[in-house]
Formats: C-alpha cells, sequence, structure tokens
C-alpha cells in the first residue's frame, strides 16, 4: 500500500527519524540530525522549538515522562519522544522514500551519473 | 570559557530577543529554548573560538526574532478564532448528526429510551424537592419541634393543657412553647354558610411557628384577656375566595357556631399548617384552662428550641420535666412522657419510605435507560473504529477524536433533555390527578424551571456514563489501530462484544430488583382491596349534618331527618353517627366492668372508641349483629342507659363471657358523663382508622342518651340507596334543608370513595412501579433485541461456515439461544441478590407478603427468561436461515 500523505519536508523528518531512536531534549535533537545528516543540517533553536510546538500540539510528538539514565540526565530539560501516531508518520514516510529509491526510473538516473562500485 | 564577555552578551542578547515570542510559548518552551542557545554557544566556542561565536550570533539571532514574530501571528489567529474553534465544532457537531442519522432506529430508541429514564426520574425528584426537601415555610424551621405525649412508650400525640403549662413553664430549652387544638366550626357572616376546619389556637401560635402575617397583624398576648373582643384570623385561600383578597376584611367580623370574632389578620400565601388546613384561626381562652384535668390530652404543642440547645438536650430536659410531672400527678402522669420531634420529621414520615423506594426504582429505570444508550456508543465506537486508523495517518489527536463523540453526546442530550422533560412534565400531571395530594405535603406540586434544570442534568450525567466505557475503547484504539481494522467480523467475542454483553446483564439484573418490586406492591394492593371493611359499603351514600342550634332538639331533629330520608324514593334506610369508620377522627373514653369507675391503665379498664348512632344505624351500614339487639327509637332518656360493644371490646372486658346483660361504664368522671351501661348487644368489629390495623375497640351508644354535646350535635348520615348513591345527593340535601335550612352540609360523598381513599397510596405507589417494571422490562428487551440482533450481524460468517459444513439450522439457534440464556441467568442471579438486598426496604409498606416472596421472585424469573429467550431467538432464526454461499461472500 502505498502511503497517501505528501512527502515530509526534510528537516522534519530528521526530527521524527531522530526522536525514533528514543527520547530526546531539544538541544539532543540537533546534535542528533546534526550527527546522522554528516553535519550537512545543522538546525537552530528558534525553528525547532516552534516546530516542536506544532508536532505536540498535532499529537505527532509527545513529552517523555521517562528520562535517561541519571549521570545522562539533565534534570531541567524535557524530554520529548514520538507517539503511535508519529511512529506511523515517519514509518510511512520511510516507506515512501524507500519505495521511491526502489523505482526503475530513480534508479536508472542514479546509475547514468558517474559510476560508483555498487553491490 | 563559556565564561568569556562574548559568550556572555551572545546568551543575554538571545534572552532579550527572545521576548519576540508570545508569553504562552515562553512560558512553555522558554526555558528549553534558552537552554539549547546557551549549548549551542558554548559549543560553538569550542570550535572556532569568538569567530565561531559571532557567526552563530549573526545566523541565529534574526532568525529568533523572525520564528519569534511569526509564533506571535500564528497564535493571535488561533486565539482569534474562537472562528477556528467554532469552525471545528460545527464540523464535529455536522459529523455526529451525519452519523446519528445513518442509524434512526437505534438513534430514536436511545433518545426515547434516555427521555422515559430522565423523565420517570425528573418527576420522582420533583416529589422528592416538595416532600422531602423542601423547608417548611416558617423562619429557621428545623428549630419547630413537637411535643407529644407517650404512654407506656405508645404515642399519643396530644397533652393536656396542665402538663401543657407546666411543660412551658419549667422547661429553658425553648424560646417558646405554644399550644394548638384542631377543631370545626359552623361559619356564618361570609358567603353561604358552611362548616370549616379550624384552629383554637394560644395567642404565641404564629410566633412560635416564625410566621408573618400577608395582612393586618397576628395574635397578641393582651386578645386572650376575658374582657377582650373575639378575634380572629383567616387563612389565605378563605381571604381569597370571600373576601376577593380586599385588605378591607380587617376588622370586618365573622361568626363562629354563633359567636362574632373581629378579623385581624391574614396568614400568609405559603403557610402550611403543622396539623390540617383550618380555615380560621381564633383564640380561645376558655380552653387554656390550668383547673381542666390533666386526662384532658387535646392540645397539640409546638416548640421553638433555642439557637444553641440540641434535639438531644432539649429531649433531657423534657423527660425529666415528665418525670417530676409523673411524680406529682401519680393518678394522671404514671409512664407518661414527652418526645421531641422536629415537625418536617412528623409531617413527612409517613410518606418518606414510599417516596425514596419509589426514587429508588426511577433511578433504576434510568440506569437501563443509560445500557442502551451506552450500546448505542458502542455500536457507534465500532463504526469509528473503521475510520479511526486512517483518520490518526491523516493527523487527527485524541482530542479530535474524542470532539466527536462529544458532539453526539451534545445532539442527544438536547433530544434526550426535551423529551426527559415533556415526560416528566406529562408524569407529574398523572400523578397530581393520581391522587399525589393524598402524600404529606403534595399539594401543589408542580414541573417548573428547577425540574427543567435537573432534567438536562441528569441527561448529561446519564450520557457521559453512557460513553465513558466506548470513549475509553476508542481512545484505546487510537494508538494501536491499525489500517483497516474493524473489517474483521471473523471473531464472535471481540472487547466490544462482551462489553455489551455484560451491558445486558446489567439490564436483566436491574429489571430484576424493579420487578420484584413491581410484584410485590400488586400483591400488597391486591390484599388490601380484598379487606373486608366489616360494612357493605355499596350504595351508601353520606354526609355530615351540623345543626344550627343544638341543645334538646337533637333528638327529635335527627329523628325527622332520619325519617324523610327513608322516605325518599330509592332510599332504603337512613341513620346516623357522629364519626363514620375509616374518617380518621377519633374519639375515645375509658370503659371500664361492671359498676366501678376506673383510671387508664388500672386494671380491667381499656380505652375504647365512642361512637354515638341513631335507630337502625347497624342495619343501614350492613354491619352484623353477633348477639343481643339493634338499637331501636325507644333507647332514649326515658330508658335505662344502654350501649352495643364490638367482638373487640366483648373479648378485652369480659373474655369468654357472655356480655349480654351485663354493664360497663363509660368515662371516668362520674359528675359529668360517665354513666353506667347495660350491655344489649355485640356487633362485628369495623375497620376504624386504617384498614390494615387491627380494629379498636368500640362502645356504641343510643344518640337519644348521649350527654356529651360533642357527640351528639354534628353527626354524619348514612343512606343505603337502591342505585348509584351519588344519585340522590341533591335530593337528600333539600330534605335535610327542608327541616333545618340554616344547616350546612358537608362531607358530601358516598362510603366506597372512603373505603378506595383507604387504599390511594398503596394504589399510588403499587401504579407508578407497575409502570417503571413494564419500562423496565421494554427497556430491557429492546436492549437484548439490540445486542443479540447486532451478534448476529457480525456472526453471519460463522453461522454460514458452519451451515456450510452441516450444522443443522435448528443447532444454529440452538448454539445462539444457549449463549444467550447463559446471559440471562448471569443477570437474573445477580438481580437476585441485588433484590434480596434491597426489599427490606419496602418491607413497611408491604401487607400480606413477605418481602422475599418465593412466587414473585419465581414469577418474575421466568417472567425475565421468556423475555430475553424470544429477544433472542427471533434474530437467531434469522440468523439460521443464511445463506452459506452470500455469507461467505460478504467478506
Amino acid at each position: 500500500m502505498a502511503a497517501t500523505h505528501p512527502p515530509l519536508k526534510p528537516d522534519l523528518f530528521y526530527i521524527l527519524l531522530a526522536l525514533e531512536e528514543g527520547e530526546r531534549h531539544g538541544y539532543g535533537i540537533i546534535k542528533e540530525v546534526e550527527r546522522s545528516t554528516d553535519g550537512q543540517i545543522r538546525l537552530e533553536p528558534s525553528p525547532l522549538y516552534r516546530r516542536l510546538k506544532r508536532l505536540l500540539d498535532d499529537g505527532v510528538v509527545e513529552e517523555s515522562e521517562k528520562r535517561p539514565v541519571p549521570e545522562l540526565d539533565d534534570e531541567r530539560r524535557r524530554y520529548y519522544r514520538l507517539t503511535a501516531c508519529g511512529r506511523r508518520l515517519v514509518t510511512a514516510e520511510a516507506r515512501r522514500l524507500v519505495a521511491l529509491a526502489g523505482s526503475e526510473r530513480v534508479r536508472a538516473l542514479a546509475s547514468a551519473g558517474p559510476r560508483t562500485s555498487d553491490a | 570559557m563559556p565564561d568569556h564577555p562574548l559568550v556572555r552578551t551572545a546568551r543575554w542578547t538571545f534572552r532579550v530577543l527572545m521576548r519576540a515570542y508570545p508569553p504562552s510559548f515562553r512560558a512553555e518552551f522558554g526555558q528549553d529554548l534558552r537552554d539549547a542557545h546557551d549549548d549551542r554557544c558554548a559549543e560553538e566556542w569550542r570550535r572556532g573560538g569568538w569567530w565561531g561565536v559571532t557567526l552563530y550570533f549573526l545566523r541565529a539571532a534574526p532568525s529568533t526574532v523572525r520564528n519569534g514574530l511569526a509564533e506571535r501571528v500564528s497564535t493571535r489567529r488561533t486565539q482569534r478564532a474562537g472562528l477556528h474553534l467554532t469552525d471545528r465544532m460545527q464540523q464535529h457537531l455536522r459529523g455526529a448528526f451525519r452519523g446519528l442519522v445513518k442509524q434512526p432506529r437505534l438513534v430514536g430508541l436511545a433518545c426515547l429510551t434516555l427521555g422515559l429514564g430522565v423523565g420517570a426520574n425528573t418527576a420522582m425528584f420533583g416529589i422528592v424537592r416538595q416532600v422531602l426537601l423542601r423547608p417548611l415555610p416558617y423562619h429557621d424551621p428545623d428549630r419547630v419541634l413537637q411535643v407529644s405525649a407517650t404512654q407506656n412508650r405508645r404515642g399519643m400525640q396530644s397533652l393536656s393543657y396542665a402538663d401543657f403549662a407546666d411543660l412551658s413553664a419549667m422547661s429553658e430549652s425553648f424560646v417558646g412553647m405554644t399550644a394548638v387544638r384542631p377543631w370545626r366550626m359552623r361559619v356564618t357572616g361570609v358567603g353561604e354558610p358552611t362548616v370549616v376546619e379550624t384552629a383554637g389556637v394560644a395567642a404565641n401560635f404564629f410566633e412560635v411557628l416564625g410566621s408573618r402575617p400577608a395582612v393586618g397583624r397576628f395574635f397578641l398576648a393582651a386578645d386572650e384577656a376575658a374582657d377582650h373582643d373575639p378575634v380572629a384570623v383567616v387563612s389565605h385561600g378563605i381571604w381569597q375566595r370571600e373576601f376577593g383578597q380586599d385588605r378591607g376584611a380587617i376588622g370586618r367580623r365573622l361568626e363562629l357556631n354563633g359567636a362574632e370574632y373581629l378579623i385581624i389578620g391574614v396568614a400568609p400565601r405559603d403557610f402550611e399548617d403543622p396539623f390540617g388546613h383550618p380555615a380560621v384561626y381564633h383564640l380561645e381562652p376558655s380552653w387554656f384552662d390550668e383547673t381542666r384535668s390533666r386526662d384532658d390530652r387535646d392540645m397539640l404543642v409546638l416548640a421553638r428550641s433555642k439557637p444553641d440547645v440540641s434535639l438531644d438536650a432539649a429531649q433531657a430536659e423534657v423527660d425529666l420535666i415528665a418525670e417530676r410531672l409523673a411524680a406529682a400527678y401519680p393518678e394522671t402522669n404514671t409512664d407518661v412522657g414527652m418526645r421531641l420531634t422536629p415537625l418536617k420529621e412528623r409531617q413527612v414520615a409517613s410518606a418518606r419510605d414510599a417516596i425514596l423506594i419509589l426514587f429508588t426504582a426511577a433511578t433504576f429505570v434510568l440506569l437501563i435507560a443509560c445500557v442502551n444508550v451506552a450500546n448505542l456508543f458502542l455500536i457507534r465506537a465500532v463504526e469509528r473504529h473503521r475510520q479511526l486508523a486512517i483518520r490518526v495517518a491523516l493527523g487527527a489527536t485524541r482530542l479530535h477524536l474524542l470532539g466527536d463523540m462529544v458532539a453526539e453526546i451534545a445532539i442527544l442530550s438536547v433530544v434526550g433533555g426535551a423529551l426527559g422533560f415533556s415526560v416528566a412534565a406529562f408524569t407529574t400531571e398523572a400523578l397530581v390527578s393520581l391522587g399525589a395530594a393524598t402524600i404529606p405535603r403534595g399539594e401543589g406540586l408542580q414541573t417548573d424551571i428547577v425540574l427543567f434544570l435537573f432534567a438536562w442534568a441528569v441527561t448529561g450525567v446519564a450520557l457521559v456514563l453512557a460513553g465513558i466505557l466506548p470513549a475509553v475503547g476508542t481512545l484505546r484504539d487510537s494508538r494501536t489501530a491499525p489500517i483497516g481494522a474493524g473489517r474483521q467480523r471473523v471473531t464472535p467475542g471481540g472487547r466490544s462484544q462482551s462489553a455489551r454483553s455484560a451491558l445486558v446483564v446489567a439490564q436483566i439484573a436491574l429489571s430484576f430488583v424493579l420487578l420484584v418490586g413491581a410484584g410485590l406492591l400488586v400483591r400488597t394492593l391486591w390484599n388490601l382491596q380484598r379487606i373486608d371493611p366489616g360494612i357493605r359499603a355499596e350504595h351508601l351514600l353520606t354526609f355530615r349534618v351540623t345543626p344550627s342550634s343544638g341543645g334538646e332538639g337533637l333528638t327529635g331533629l335527627y329523628q325527622e331527618v332520619t325519617a324523610a330520608l327513608t322516605a325518599l324514593p330509592g332510599v332504603t334506610s337512613a341513620s346516623a353517627i357522629n364519626i363514620l369508620p375509616l374518617t380518621g377522627n377519633q374519639t375515645a373514653a375509658i370503659v371500664s366492668r361492671g359498676g366501678q369507675p376506673a383510671t387508664a391503665g388500672a386494671d380491667g379498664s381499656h380505652v375504647a372508641e365512642i361512637r354515638s348512632v341513631t335507630p337502625e344505624y347497624f342495619s343501614t351500614v350492613g354491619m352484623t349483629i353477633v348477639a343481643g339487639r339493634e338499637l331501636s327509637p325507644d333507647d332514649d332518656e326515658a330508658h335505662p342507659p344502654v350501649a352495643i360493644v364490638n367482638e373487640t371490646l366483648a373479648r378485652r372486658i369480659f373474655g369468654g363471657e357472655d356480655p349480654l346483660g351485663r354493664h360497663i361504664t363509660v368515662g371516668d368522671d362520674p359528675s359529668w358523663v360517665a354513666t353506667t351501661r347495660l350491655v344489649a348487644g355485640v356487633v362485628s368489629d369495623v375497620a376504624q382508622v386504617t384498614l390494615t390495623g387491627p380494629p379498636p375497640p368500640v362502645v356504641y351508644i343510643p344518640h337519644a342518651q348521649e350527654v356529651a354535646p360533642w357527640r351528639r350535635h354534628s353527626m354524619v348520615v348514612v343512606l343505603r340507596t337502591v342505585a348509584d348513591p351519588v344519585t340522590y345527593a341533591a335530593s337528600a340535601r333539600d330534605a335535610v334543608w327542608r327541616i333545618d335550612g340554616a344547616a350546612p352540609i358537608t362531607e358530601l360523598r358516598s362510603v366506597p370513595s372512603i373505603v378506595a381513599a383507604q387504599v390511594s397510596q398503596p394504589r399510588l405507589r403499587a401504579f407508578v412501579l407497575v409502570v417503571f417494571g413494564v419500562l423496565a422490562a421494554t427497556l430491557t428487551g429492546v436492549g437484548v433485541l439490540g445486542v443479540s440482533t447486532y451478534a448476529m450481524t457480525q456472526r453471519v460468517r460463522e453461522i454460514g461456515v458452519r451451515i456450510a459444513l452441516g450444522a443443522q439450522r435448528r443447532d444454529v439457534v440452538t448454539l445462539i439461544v444457549g449463549q444467550s440464556a447463559r446471559m440471562t441467568a448471569l443477570g437474573i442471579t445477580l438481580g437476585v441478590i441485588a433484590a434480596l438486598a434491597l426489599v427490606r426496604l419496602l418491607s413497611r409498606v408491604l401487607y400480606g407478603v413477605a418481602p422475599m416472596d418465593f412466587f414473585t421472585f419465581g414469577g418474575v424469573a421466568l417472567l425475565l427468561t421468556a423475555l430475553s429467550l424470544a429477544a433472542n431467538y427471533l434474530p437467531a432464526r434469522r440468523a439460521s436461515r443464511v445463506d452459506p454461499a452470500n455469507s461467505l461472500r460478504l467478506e
């Protein structure tokens, strides 16, 4: 079944992806996105928190009562995690991307460029 | 290093810039945002020193301002959107409405069910409020107490004047104490001559009750002075009817039993007399005479306790005084106690049980109604479950999902509440016409805004109760619903199905309790109506005659009246008695054997009801003369005094001996009315005060030989007619008026109506409970039918498979009906347990049937089993006709 929703904006997808691994606080999300994109995407705190507020309002993200192990915990901070809905959303987007990447046309386009060593 | 001035400046600037965000945002995320900025600054410092921090600052500062302002704009937009919200609400309402309309039968049934449940409950609450909750219309009514006498722990109500005066003088617990004596008097001077209820009161009567006059003034101590003109206060009703609410009524004169009274005031409209409905209040200083015997207990006494004195403390003091009086006056006061009862307690005690029983029953009906509505919601929830996954994937939050349900509740509450209030209004009308006025404080029962609000509140509570279970399910599902859920029809059980089964079990149990209650009350009514009142009531007409003058001529007058009435065509006989059976009033005296006058409680003496009767009374009303003879016109002053006694008295005084030819002494004061009489006959017992109580001992005295004026002046005439007695009313009245044109004729009615009035409250109770029981059974039947029908549609495939595999149709029916039989059995078992616990409440209003009556319980169990089987059999049979090929294709 192809998902019916439009593609997510890349930075939103990365935020969801970062939270998919576990609960994080705001700065933790910034760090994780930076890490997983090899520094390609560095989120600004200001837009990130606006985005988090939307996600909370929409029930995609929720505040987590679960905290990391005490030595990693920063008590002041609020930790966030995906809701079931958020999880479905990120899964659906991942599926969409995989389906997209798997289509003949995309593959053909990709292999038309300078060849890399494929498996 | 993060302490570098540059870093500090950057951090400080961010804090300032963050003011661009709206306060609500800052409150929620401000701290986190600051921390994130700080962390970031520290990191840039580590990576690129002051240059890194500067670069970051140049990028982040404008972004902070831009995002802050953008957030402000979008927050303002959501806020301004009452619009936004109402849009969403409208959406929810439209959606809910569309959803409900899709299931018209189910929704209609739920609304109707809800309306009936709410209506029953609201109407009952109307009675509870009117009778039990409404405070008495006096100042600080909780402090008004009745003081009643007790003898050997038995209640006697009235105190003697001397006891009242002593108690009043000796006690310190009360602000005031007053006495009243209900009376009847002939009124002339306003309107037609008539006899009305009056109340002879002490001057401080209204003061102790704490009431203010509508017009004029109430009594003052000075009004009691012997040389003062007699004064009267009239009821608001009389003032309205006879004086057209004219203030000029004050100062007019009124004739009571021929004496003139000056009207000085009008009681307020909402005044509730504690003991009756007197039309006139008058001062009778002559009754308040300390020289009267302490045996003349004819004063009803009220007291207002001091604010700081508790009921227990006051009672302790009164007990002490009663003991002192008993010691001082052993002849009259031995074993005589005094008991304090809050006035309201006394007023409503007789009705409280019945009202609470009916209110409980109404609550049960409402609960059953809730179950039906909960069923509706569950079906809607299953429906919703199918859309759920899709909607959640599209971004619907739990709030959205709940919104739909809230919208449905809102729509149903509008319809159900309106319906409920209509049902309540109708029920109240019906109750009023069925005799709500016979309930104490029951007059003036009506629907009003409070009941309207109550109906809405109950509807709301009922819907929320009914909605909780499905709502919880929906919310739980909202996390886990897989897309495509709800299409699976394979499982016959499922959570929703088992919830619905539980609801049906609850319904059956509740109906069981209600039907048992109804059954017990119907059997009570049946038993009551079969009680033989002791007289042949049919074809008897009765009315009270109060001759315009008393004295010597009375014997002749009543002879003339009965002769004239007997002469009327269609009248076979006529006679008169001072108090008719079952009309409430009593006049008792002490009766003893032989020639010895005796005091109450002494050996061989008894308190007996005294009735004075004219000749042929017993044959007229159809009483059986067990021994001796009927009274004849010869039993007059010129002949030796005789009496007829009833069987109870004969047994008590004479035991096994033959009473004929022996003597009894009636009264205990030789100087006044005590007379020794020959027992001339024994008659059968007649129910006197209530149908159910044991008949009291009664002495019948010939009217011509009666000397006490209160037993020979105003008499009740009884006529035996050949057809419907009421048709003779006019001619009988005219016949009396031809003899005494100024004699008021009151209490005109047929004797069967008097007997029927005795069972009016049991009838009302039984009627209401039967209506509730039938309602409950119907709603339960509907509930069972709904659940089984729905279960069938869910199991179509399973049934198809079974039939395809060779199951007989009969096997299918048996399987399904068998499953429901288990449900029914569980429901009935729970019902029996609940009923066993609850019937105790009923025991006080039952007559001739045990609360745990086997036949009632068994009958109701059979009835509910039959009902439930029928409600399951119909859909099961339809399901068994399923074409297996079709049902499989449905998937």
